[in-house]
């Protein structure tokens, strides 16, 4: 199980949050699920995280009363959209990089991301 | 959820609320409400879990706390994050005084600041007015600092100064009267707009309603005709008001201000005018003194000195409370 580090945590984050507005539990159960248990967020991470997507404007966040709990909803604005694709298009660069030097005998591993 | 399921969250919220002490009871609130929820899922979870596979997590040293982590270390991280979004004292400064000095230079607009001007032009110091701009400065910096929001603070001061000299100046107009209050009624809505407006846009909501009611009740009375009993009721009803709706004002849309703040603004912008308005013109003087009472004239002249240098020691003291426990807090943050 791998823990997130700060930074890779953020763009994480983003990319759960791409896909529907959510709030913090549900990003940590999404997340789980969808990477088959591989990235486990530490909620010691988690708020932090989101709370500095709101301060950089990359995320914003609204209270909704769901079956009677108030629940903070986060979402990307559109700044947090153009950070998330440059973000990923870097780490797709590095990952390609990153294995030609691991696979000198020109076996690329073409990492999509 | 278990009685002992919620001991163990509020003792983890306990934990976690002692670290964040040092932050806006409005952060603070939604910060803990946020985990509070949190925490309720996620024991719900392990319970169905437990459930599922028959395991019993009472009694082990916090099925919660094993899931969350230390709640020290929680609640510190999320302190640092919030703490980032403070401005420094260096930055707050350093970004404050363009405002500070735009303000001024619309003090001296044709037909805004007669009052000031005049006195200016005859050498005299204006004392009430360098205290209340003090005071609305001091704050607007206090909760530029505490809350990150700079513009919205040192605007909303600079605004309700403007509104105040506004309906200041209005009443300076002595020589032509329905003229003079006609005049300079562009520039008082101009003003209080603006109040409004950046108080509503960037959460210094409280401020501006504090700011607005206290100018809003002397102009009434004044409008009025300065009856005893006017002034009596609206004393009474205006700040009600302006209670009434802060409490029913969405909570994103003001800062964590304290009430005891808030009511000495109210009270500095109600009365500012009456310490201010002798030191004016001898023709406004003479106007002062010919429609009041001489003995009610000095009492509130006292009564608003009074009140505005409690509200300027009560807002430095405070500021410097909150300086004194965000030192004490970063010293035992970095053990």
């Amino acid at each position: 199980m791998l823990e997130p580090q700060r930074g890779t945590a953020e763009l994480l984050v983003l990319g759960m949050l791409r896909l529907r507005p959510m709030y913090g539990y549900e990003i940590i159960r999404e997340l789980a699920e969808r990477s088959e248990g591989y990235f486990e967020l530490q909620e010691g991470l988690l708020y932090p995280t989101l709370h500095k997507l709101e301060r950089e404007g990359l995320a914003s966040a609204e209270w909704r009363e769901v079956g009677g709990r108030r629940r903070r909803y986060y979402a990307p604005t559109t700044a947090g959209d153009a950070a998330l694709k440059v973000a990923g298009e870097e780490w797709s660069r590095f990952a390609r990089r990153f294995f030609d030097i691991l696979n000198p005998e020109g076996e690329s591993s073409h990492v999509q991301v | 959820m278990s009685r002992s399921d919620r001991q163990e969250m509020e003792l983890f919220l306990h934990r976690v609320r002692q670290q964040l002490a040092i932050l806006d009871p409005v952060e603070q609130r939604e910060i803990l409400e946020e985990l509070s929820t949190h925490l309720e899922e996620v024991r719900s979870d392990q319970s169905a879990e437990s459930a599922d596979t028959g395991d019993n997590l009472e009694g082990e040293e916090s099925g919660l706390r094993q899931r969350m982590g230390d709640p020290v270390i929680v609640g510190q991280r999320i302190r640092e994050e919030h703490l980032a979004r403070r401005l420094s004292v260096r930055q707050a400064l350093w970004t404050a005084w363009p405002m500070a000095a735009a303000g001024l230079v619309v003090f001296f607009l044709p037909g805004t600041v007669v009052g000031l001007r005049a006195s200016l032009w005859q050498g005299r110091p204006d004392p009430g007015f360098l205290l209340v701009l003090g005071m609305l400065l001091t704050f607007s910096f206090w909760q530029a600092r505490r809350s990150g929001q700079l513009w919205t603070a040192v605007l909303a001061g600079i605004s309700g100064m403007l509104s105040l000299l506004a309906i200041h100046d209005t009443l300076a107009v002595t020589s032509d009267w329905p003229l003079g209050r006609l005049g300079l009624l562009p520039g008082y809505i101009v003003a209080a707009a603006s109040v409004i407006g950046l108080g509503w846009r960037w959460g210094s909501f409280r401020v501006t309603l504090a700011v607005l009611s206290g100018m809003g009740t002397y102009g009434l009375y004044a409008w009025g005709g300065g009856s005893l009993w006017y002034a009596t009721l609206l004393l009474c009803l205006v700040p009600l008001l302006a209670i009434v709706a802060t409490c029913l004002a969405p909570r994103r849309y003001y800062a964590g201000v304290s009430w005891p703040a808030l009511l000495v603004t109210w009270a500095t912008a109600f009365f500012y005018p009456l310490i201010y308005y002798p030191a004016l013109t001898d023709e406004a003087t003479r106007w002062w003194l010919e429609t009041y009472p001489l003995t009610f004239s000095r009492l509130m002249q006292m009564s608003s000195l009074l009140i505005g240098v409690a509200g300027l020691v009560i807002l430095l003291a405070a500021q410097g409370l909150a300086w004194g426990r965000d030192y004490r807090q970063t010293q035992v943050g970095t053990r």
